[in-house]
């Protein structure tokens, strides 16, 4: 978990594999940067991530819907994690970018 | 390439948060010649199979087991621990998705058993052209 500062928003990378031996560290970094920024998370560099992944971004994302912070993510370009991605329907429950810069502005511009 | 076969795949884990990346990676050292979209479809299986039995088991002290066969064109996943399962196993489709949500939106069936031990069991429909990845013939 890279964690890197882009003006008022926090851009968590996930890099490399994530899974229910990561999750933790993930949750907690994640826990971490919504209590503060502005958050976007990219799975660019991401080669797998599971469903405890999955659940750790969803309890990131929910907890930073109720301090009114955005977070969003950048779906990036792996097979495997854009197939978990469309398979559980991850780009309904979490605002995706392709993009990097345009999920850094909707993190930005967000209320 | 008609004859495209894959031998039976089995291997053991210790059941330590460590084991769904030791699956994984057992499957690419196994399956090289798969079809790449395929092989991602069993390792997102195969891990979240193998996280549940991590998870919920019970049995640390005992390894959890993977067997892979094809047999007429159906390629089957099992895994297997030392742990009771569930009285119901069923898939959680609001988010957070539940790994068992994953490979039920994967596989084309699965089933489980529950005697001495616990067994869930997928089933992939594939054609032997998903079988041999085009460019790994070049090798």
């Amino acid at each position: 978990v890279l964690v890197e500062g882009r003006g008022e928003v926090l851009l968590i990378r996930l890099l490399g594999e994530h899974d229910l031996a990561t999750a933790p560290l993930v949750r907690k970094s994640l826990e971490d940067a919504v209590r503060d920024s502005s958050v976007v998370v990219s799975l660019d560099d991401a080669e797998f991530v599971d469903s405890t992944v999955l659940g750790a971004l969803f309890s990131a994302a929910d907890a930073a819907r109720r301090l009114g912070r955005p977070l969003v993510l950048h779906l990036g370009t792996a097979p495997i994690v854009r197939r978990i991605a469309e398979l559980t329907g991850l780009t309904d429950v979490i605002p995706c970018f392709a993009n990097l810069e345009a999920a850094i502005g909707a993190a930005r511009e967000a209320p | 390439v008609s004859d495209a076969q894959l031998e039976p795949f089995h291997t053991d884990f210790q059941t330590t948060r460590h084991a769904p990346a030791e699956a994984r990676h057992a499957l690419e050292r196994y399956a090289r010649t798969i079809e790449p979209s395929l092989l991602d479809d069993l390792k997102l299986v195969t891990s979240e199979l193998v996280t549940n039995s991590v998870l919920h088991s019970g049995r640390p002290d005992k390894s959890i087991r993977l067997d892979l066969t094809l047999s007429d064109g159906v390629l089957k996943i099992e895994v297997v621990d030392c742990g009771k399962g569930c009285d119901v196993l069923v898939p959680r489709s609001t988010w957070p998705p539940s790994g068992l949500a994953v490979v039920s939106r994967i596989a084309d069936r699965w089933s489980y058993q529950k005697s001495h031990s616990f067994h869930v069991r997928c089933e992939f429909d594939v054609g032997t052209d998903r079988l041999i990845h085009r460019e790994s013939q070049t090798w």
